[in-house]
């Protein structure tokens, strides 16, 4: 007798499912419970931010970076506005710098936080996930201190802030940091250390560096296979070269180098070295300086194109800006990580069960808002 | 070996995991809800030197516009990335006396409708700063709920053209005063266009007569030469655009002369410009103040 | 318990010429509504409870709008679930889509009939208790598998195929389980495994603790037994961290996402008298059932004050990091405490059997069971059926073994 040939049954993820991390429809073909393709069908967010942008001022479209990427919205305009000052040739003072750091570390921690709680939800646990909000919602009081907003700031102007941070911010963000490692020890105890996590997740979605770097991942996910490749260390922005932290890499603790559970427990590493990045950051803050000074009346870039990366939560964040020098650019294009990320689920998701696909998704950290832009 | 490791591993992981739940369940102090709207998370509130009220931008929620500071520039409106906010002015009489702002500057523009639509908003603070005289800004009032004046039967249009009670109207001139000027603007613009037509009608009749006499010319020379007369086509496309030309050009001077004079973003005069009588055979367009980056055509004011 | 029933119903003079076979007829339907209305006040019960545990433990308040704490907002969403359409899928299997559901829910309640709630409160005092309520409640696997294939959706059918799977599997280490309890007992009617469970003795036969004879406390291995089927019958309920076939992440809601309004409501009424029935055999069995943990009212007296005493060292001496303990389980166990000093007749009441024990054991194996799924992720299926076959299953068969030569070595039986 041969072997018994079973059919091969198409599984529709489909856009609307409580795991996939916003609205995007994976194909699965399974035999059984093992799946041997995927195929993720993205365009259901799509809202043509590109174009839009053509027909937009330059200082009109930071509202509309923070909306691609919605959970880490203050990198992307930190990202857009330092594109646009490097065509310029703008000098920015002291103080912006710092507190530009500031935000931008603040965010990849909320961000992380977002990605670690849905990372357990995925999984099956439901608590941690609550924690994580808990102390997202300080981030979030403290940007809302800052510029009015919770979620969407159009804050980081192109040349500087769009206001001060007002008196009481500094006292605020140092009380933040004083429990915030307290809270990091607690996610370990109950979610990092757990040996049902470690099952659902070490060794699971292995993605090796040569996979890894060939289909473009970058960021935590990239770093969780043992490539130190860090942004703000190969190509340092900004003030980064100031500051002291590490860049922790996957090394394989509970499995093997590349698994889930490293690209998880990078970010978790990550929340600790942001941390430390605000917290130098804000002793070394300068007391004088204008955060509007530096803000150009006309935005007006020369006439050229550039191309930008900065280190986004998520990975390597591209603005690719084309100028002929009138104040509406001719073409801008993001280069979204998440969607380098999303590209290399079928290569290492192939061979799992379902319930591993949904926790190597976890692990890649996806936003939907920045894939389909 | 590992499997007797495995199990112990995972009595103590588990152990140490519901150690840190149940020390939440014994604290329900600790909780982080709060009981809306009977206990309110306190929105930040602070003053950053800009105006007299406390509470200036603070969180960004609904729009304000004091209407008796606003000048009609229209800078808000050129500054709106979604193109929320709608004004129309019309300019005052020159014995007409609108008022000044708290800041001592001369109404010069009645604003007659100044309409902003909150469903379009997305309440990215953009409009509120080129304002020169600091009469929009956004206000913590987040709640967009009304238990008032909340009209069940609507029709589909009503909805549509209301928004739910969602388009502001800012402009305190009675609807009165705007059928008027609107129908001064009306009358205005219809006797320019009259002696617009008229001058046409009059240069076309000049040429026509110019043309009669070529004509005759050319018949008297056709006749000789046995060819049928042809009509000359009047150019009447250059009268036309000729008073239009002088118009573009004298705003773009107007612009350099604006940029030479390096005024910076927050404190924005109104260039004195010379107003003219509305008379119909100039049109010149007074500059309106552009306080910055107005290159996109949104910058066209009404004349009046 | 029905046939006092009956007694009483005759002993009133109106009713005196009643035949005495339609008295008991008439008490055996009075019995079954109890039972029902048992089961449905109770999972009214537990609703409020899994939220308001669940909340408390995510730092956070739970039903608070509803009645004074959220108390009523069980009854207003039974009432809304009530009020819901009723949607069958088009191409679903009608019947088995409409049995399916009541086929659980009803081998759930069924077995409530041999359970005892105190010493008198019995429906059907049965030879064979222990082995009738095991294998009544195996009956669920054949309504899940129904409601899952009926649904006519492959996930549907999914979760029905591992739900399957895992009860099967759990079924035989928790049965060895018991059967090292009814080794010790010598008998399956639960009134008597109750009734051995009588009286103080030390720890493990030799540690001189003085404890409740209770079987948890009768040796290591049944120690280790009572764990072993705790985990097991977590995995029998569906419960996490053996969730695999309502996973909400992951299949929607399983086998039961086809079912809206009030055969959801059958199903979740199902799942918690599940629950119960899996925490009154662990009390049953492991904990001493009705027994009370105090042999007489100097035993209460003494008793409440240790407890009283370890707390307040508890909330002086044991601080966490962050925050304080709260006041309420310290100033409930102090104000029991001096009751008990000051009215002995309260001591002795704490210290007879009865229904109140019985259900302060079962409401704390609930709150155990709620504690379990609020912390802990999910296992895989594979890894579920790896814990059930490697790791339960010759833990159990170990169990068996052990308790007989515990009970040869304390001379509890003779070869």
């Amino acid at each position: 007798m041969g072997r018994l040939h079973a059919e091969e049954m198409v599984l529709n993820m489909g856009p609307q499912h409580p795991s996939t991390h916003g609205v995007l429809r994976l194909k699965l073909r399974t035999d059984g419970e093992i799946v041997s393709h995927i195929e993720p069908v993205i365009g259901y967010l799509h809202r043509s931010f590109e174009k839009h942008a053509e027909n937009l001022e330059y200082q009109m479209i930071t509202p509309f970076t923070g909306r691609c990427d919605y959970l880490a919205a203050m990198g992307s305009e930190h990202g857009y506005a330092m594109a646009v000052e490097k065509m310029m040739g703008i000098e920015l003072p002291e103080r912006v710098e710092y507190l530009r750091v500031i935000f931008a570390e603040l965010q990849r921690i909320a961000s992380h936080l977002v990605a670690v709680g849905a990372f357990g939800l995925d999984v099956g646990a439901i608590t941690p996930f609550i924690y994580c909000f808990r102390e997202r919602e300080l981030i979030l009081d403290l940007f809302e201190m800052a510029s009015g907003a919770r979620l969407l700031y159009n804050y980081i102007w192109i040349g500087g802030l769009a206001h001060d941070v007002p008196p009481g911010f500094v006292e605020k963000t140092y009380e933040f940091l004083d429990n915030f490692d307290k809270r990091v020890a607690e996610y370990n105890q109950i979610l990092t250390g757990n040996k049902i996590f470690i099952e659902r997740a070490a060794d699971i979605g292995v993605m090796t560096p040569e996979v890894a770097l060939t289909y473009g991942v970058t960021g935590p996910s990239l770093r969780g296979s043992g490539v130190n490749i860090d942004i703000r260390r190969t190509e340092p922005y900004s003030i980064y070269d100031r500051f002291d932290f590490d860049v922790p890499l996957g090394q394989g603790l509970q499995g093997t180098i590349g698994d889930s559970w490293d690209r998880y427990y990078v970010r978790v590493l990550e929340m600790t070295e942001s941390a430390k990045i605000v917290r130098q950051a804000l002793d070394q803050l300068p007391v004088e300086g204008d955060v509007k000074s530096a803000i150009p009346r006309r935005i007006r870039p020369p006439k050229g194109e550039i191309y930008f990366r900065s280190e986004n939560p998520r990975g390597e964040l591209g603005y690719y800006i084309v100028s002929n020098g009138k104040n509406v650019p001719v073409r801008l294009k993001m280069r979204s990580p998440a969607f380098s990320n999303l590209s290399v689920i079928n290569e290492i998701g192939q061979g799992w069960m379902i319930s591993d696909v949904i926790a190597i998704l976890g692990s890649l950290d996806i936003v939907l808002g920045e894939i389909d832009r | 070996m590992s499997y007797f490791s495995n199990i112990s591993s995972a009595i103590t992981t588990l152990v140490d995991g519901m150690k840190v739940t149940m020390g939440y369940f014994v604290r329900p102090r600790e909780h982080v809800t709060l009981q809306y709207p009977d206990e309110v998370w306190p929105i930040p509130t602070r003053n950053i030197g800009v105006g007299e009220i406390d509470s200036y931008n603070t969180i960004r929620s609904k729009l304000h516009v004091d209407f008796e500071d606003c000048i009609g520039c229209k800078a808000c409106e050129r500054a709106c990335p979604v193109d929320c906010i709608d004004i129309e002015t019309f300019k005052a009489g020159p014995e007409e006396d609108i008022g000044t702002t708290k800041n001592d500057t001369k109404i010069k523009l009645r604003v007659t409708s100044f309409t902003i639509d909150m469903s379009e908003c997305m309440f990215c603070d953009l409009c509120t700063h080129p304002c020169p005289e600091d009469c929009i800004r956004m206000t913590p009032d987040y709640q967009f709920i009304s238990n008032d004046n909340v009209k069940l039967e609507v029709t589909p249009e009503e909805r549509w053209r209301d928004r739910g009670h969602l388009i502001y109207q800012f402009s305190k001139v009675s609807p009165i005063e705007r059928a008027q000027r609107q129908a001064e603007a009306e009358k205005v613009a219809a006797a320019k266009a009259a002696a617009m037509e008229a001058k046409k009608a009059a240069a076309a009749k000049v040429a026509a007569e110019k043309a009669a006499v070529e004509q005759a010319a050319l018949e008297s020379a056709a006749h000789e030469a046995g060819e049928a007369p042809e009509m000359v086509t009047t150019p009447t496309a250059n009268v036309e655009s000729a008073p239009e030309a002088p118009q573009i050009l004298e705003t773009v001077v107007e612009e350099e002369a604006m940029e030479k004079l390096d005024i910076p973003m927050e404190t924005i005069t109104i260039a004195e410009a010379p107003v003219e009588n509305p008379a119909p055979t100039e049109t010149t367009a007074p500059p309106e103040t552009s306080t910055d980056t107005e290159d996109s055509s949104k910058g066209e004011t009404e004349n009046g | 318990m029905i046939q006092l029933l009956a007694n009483w119903i005759l002993s009133f003079d109106i009713l005196s010429g009643m035949a005495s076979s339609v008295a008991w007829g008439l008490s055996l339907f009075i019995v079954a509504a109890l039972i029902f209305v048992f089961v449905a006040l109770n999972a009214i019960v537990l609703v409020y409870f899994e939220r308001k545990v669940s909340a408390f433990m995510q730092v956070r308040l739970g039903p608070m709008r509803v009645g004074k704490f959220g108390t009523l907002q069980t009854v207003a969403d039974a009432l809304k679930l009530l009020q819901k359409e009723d949607i069958i899928p088009r191409m679903a299997d009608k019947v088995l889509f409409v049995v399916g559901p009541w086929v659980i829910l009803i081998a759930s309640v069924v077995t409530f009939a041999a359970i005892p709630f105190s010493d008198t409160l019995l429906a059907a005092n049965m030879n064979i208790g222990l082995f009738y309520v095991v294998s009544i409640s195996s009956i669920v696997v054949l309504g899940i598998v129904m409601s899952g294939w009926a649904s006519n959706n492959k996930w549907s059918l999914y979760g029905a195929m591992r739900s399957a799977a895992q009860i099967i599997s759990y079924e035989i280490p928790v049965g060895i389980t018991l059967i090292a309890v009814v080794a010790v007992v010598g008998s399956l009617n639960l009134q008597t495994i109750i009734e051995a469970q009588g009286g103080t003795g030390n720890l493990f036969h030799w540690i001189p603790i003085p404890l409740p004879n209770w079987f948890i406390f009768h040796s290591p291995f049944l120690f280790l037994a009572a764990f072993v089927y705790l985990i097991g019958a977590t995995a029998e309920i569906n419960r996490t961290p053996f969730d695999i076939p309502e996973a909400e992440s992951e299949l929607v809601a399983g086998f039961m996402t086809e079912f809206s309004g009030l055969r959801w409501a059958l199903f979740f009424l199902s799942e918690y008298a599940n629950a119960t029935l899996v925490a009154f055999l662990v009390a049953i069995v492991f904990l001493g059932g009705w027994q009370s943990p105090f042999a007489d009212y100097e035993g209460t007296q003494i008793g409440f004050s240790i407890i009283t005493i370890v707390a307040l060292m508890w909330s002086f001496f044991v601080r966490t990091k962050t925050g304080r303990l709260s006041v309420y389980p310290l100033g409930l166990s102090l104000i029991i405490t001096i009751a008990a000093w000051l009215f002995p007749g309260f001591a002795i009441w704490m210290a007879s059997p009865g229904i109140f024990w019985m259900l302060m054991k079962v409401g704390s194996i609930i709150f155990m069971l709620m504690w379990f799924r609020w912390t802990f992720p999910r296992l895989r299926v594979d890894q579920l059926m790896y814990v059930s076959w490697k790791v339960l299953l010759p833990l159990s068969l170990i169990n068996l073994m052990g308790v007989a030569v515990w009970m040869w070595l304390t001379g509890e039986i003779q070869f």
